[in-house]
Formats: structure tokens, sequence, C-alpha cells
């Protein structure tokens, strides 16, 4: 037997085993339920990658800038020459 | 020129796209698609086991709702929803500690010539549709490693490239047609040992 006709057998009998079967529509409902009400919480908020997050990338940005300013600020001060 | 598939594909990446910005809509359209497709695969997977397929469909789809920020689009929606899928079952399986190589229920269940619906060519269809043809081949499937069936599944009933399959189980292209070899070798085995019982 060659392999193609081997190939179109499993897929026979494997289809003829595992038919498509659909899930109650009471669970499909209690499921979609379930997953509005998550993706209405903060679910948004933890499925963005920390480094795509807006608001955390700004707020590391200011601290850094202030950070340089105050660095810029305070060396002259520190190390004045004579 | 696009096809239709690419077109298919940019609206699912659209529906994703809207999902991360929280489009209940998007969620409605992409959970309706799939829902049952994904669960007629975990109900075979867990062999036809209602409440635990309800139980894997819903972590499998919570799963997904929480980290769709890490879908990348490099496979299909199904392929990674068929990931997460594969791996809550396996988690299932492993919690269970039930994953045996060969289940004693699938020896003596009745002396039907099924090697010969393997292995004779052209193959009768309707042969394997008598119940008591199903049942032993059902037995013979479920007496399967995990891996061998879920591999089968995909294959066969999914109809999923050997790149898609690799994918999902997280496993090079190598493996995967080594472990389909296998999983095709043992059902043989199993349904001859069946007709031999």
């Amino acid at each position: 037997m060659n392999n193609n006709d081997s190939e179109k057998d499993m897929r026979k009998i494997l289809k003829t085993i595992y038919k498509p079967v659909a899930a109650s529509s009471e669970f499909r409902e209690g499921l979609l339920e379930r997953l509005t009400h998550e993706l209405g919480g903060d679910v948004r908020q933890l499925t963005i990658p920390l480094w795509k997050q807006p608001r955390l990338f700004v707020s590391i940005a200011a601290v850094l800038i202030i950070a340089a300013i105050g660095y810029g600020i305070w060396i002259p001060h520190t190390f004045q020459l004579p | 020129m696009e096809t239709p598939n690419s077109a298919l594909q940019d609206q699912e990446t659209e529906l994703v796209a809207r999902l991360r910005q929280g489009d209940t809509a998007a969620l409605e359209q992409l959970y309706h698609v799939y829902v049952d497709r994904v669960y007629s695969l975990v109900f075979h997977q867990v062999g036809q086991n209602k409440s635990v397929a309800e139980d894997i469909v819903q972590e499998t789809f919570l799963s997904a709702l929480k980290s769709i920020g890490k879908f990348r689009g490099k496979s299909k929606f199904y392929t990674w929803l068929c990931s997460i899928a594969y791996h809550k079952v396996a988690d299932f399986y492993r919690r269970q500690g039930r994953e045996a190589r060969h289940s004693e229920q699938s020896s003596g269940t009745g002396s039907i010539e099924l090697e010969q619906i393997i292995d004779s060519e052209p193959l009768a269809a309707h042969r394997i549709e008598s119940e008591e043809n199903r049942q032993v081949i059902e037995q013979a499937l479920l007496s399967l490693p995990l891996d061998y069936r879920q591999v089968l599944i995909f294959k066969y009933v999914e109809q999923m490239s050997v790149a898609e399959i690799s994918l999902i189980m997280r496993r090079s292209l190598k493996s995967v047609e080594g472990l389909l070899t296998r999983a095709r070798k043992e059902l043989r085995n199993c349904l001859a040992g069946s007709s031999e019982g």
C-alpha cells in the first residue's frame, strides 16, 4: 500500500471517529458572559506587555529626565573648580 | 493578489487588535468563530468527557484573553488557541496522573478484522461506521499515549500542517514527523492487537 493511500485511510478512520461536536448553548453563553465580564475588568492592562504600556513608558521617561536635570544641577555645585 | 486566506487572516488580525483595546464585539466575533472548533478538539482529546472538555475550554479562552497581548500574529489565531488548549489538556492529564501507555481496556474487545480496515485498499469507510467497529477504534485511540492521540487529531482531523503542529506542540518539525510516524504505527499495532484478540 503506498503512502498516499495510507494517509487517506488514516484520515477516513479518524474523521469517522472524531466527528465535530458542538458545545451546549448553555455552556457557550455562560463562557461568553464570563469572558465579557473579564474583558470589562482590568484585563486589558494585564494583556499589554509592560514595555508596550504607554503610561508606564511615560512615567519611566519622566523619572529619567528629572534625574538627569537634577544631576546636571547638582554636579556643578558639588565639584566647582577653584 | 490577496488570497481569501490572507483576507481572512487580515480580518482576524484586526479583530485581535480591537480585542486588545477591550472591544467586546471583537471578542464575541472571535469567540463564535472558534468556540465549537476548540470544544470539539478538546472533547476528543479528553476521551469525549463533556464536563472535563468544558472546564478545559473555559480555561483555554480565559488564558487566551489574559495573554492576548502575547499573540504576535505569526501563526493563525486558531493555531494559537490550539496551542493553549493542547497545554491545558496536557496539564489535565498530568494532574490526573492517568496517562498510561497502554490501556488494558483496549485488549480483548472483539475479533474484528481491523487490520484490514487500515491496510486493505481501497478502504471501505462504511465498515468503520458500524457501532462495534467504532468502539474498537475508539478504544484503540484512547489507549494511545496522549501525545500520539493529539498529533493524530491535529494532523488528520484538524488537517493541520506539520509546521502548525510543531508550533502547537513546541517541537521541531523533525520531532513532529517522528511522532506522527510512531503514532500511526502504534495505532496500527493497537488495531491489529484488537483484531487478534
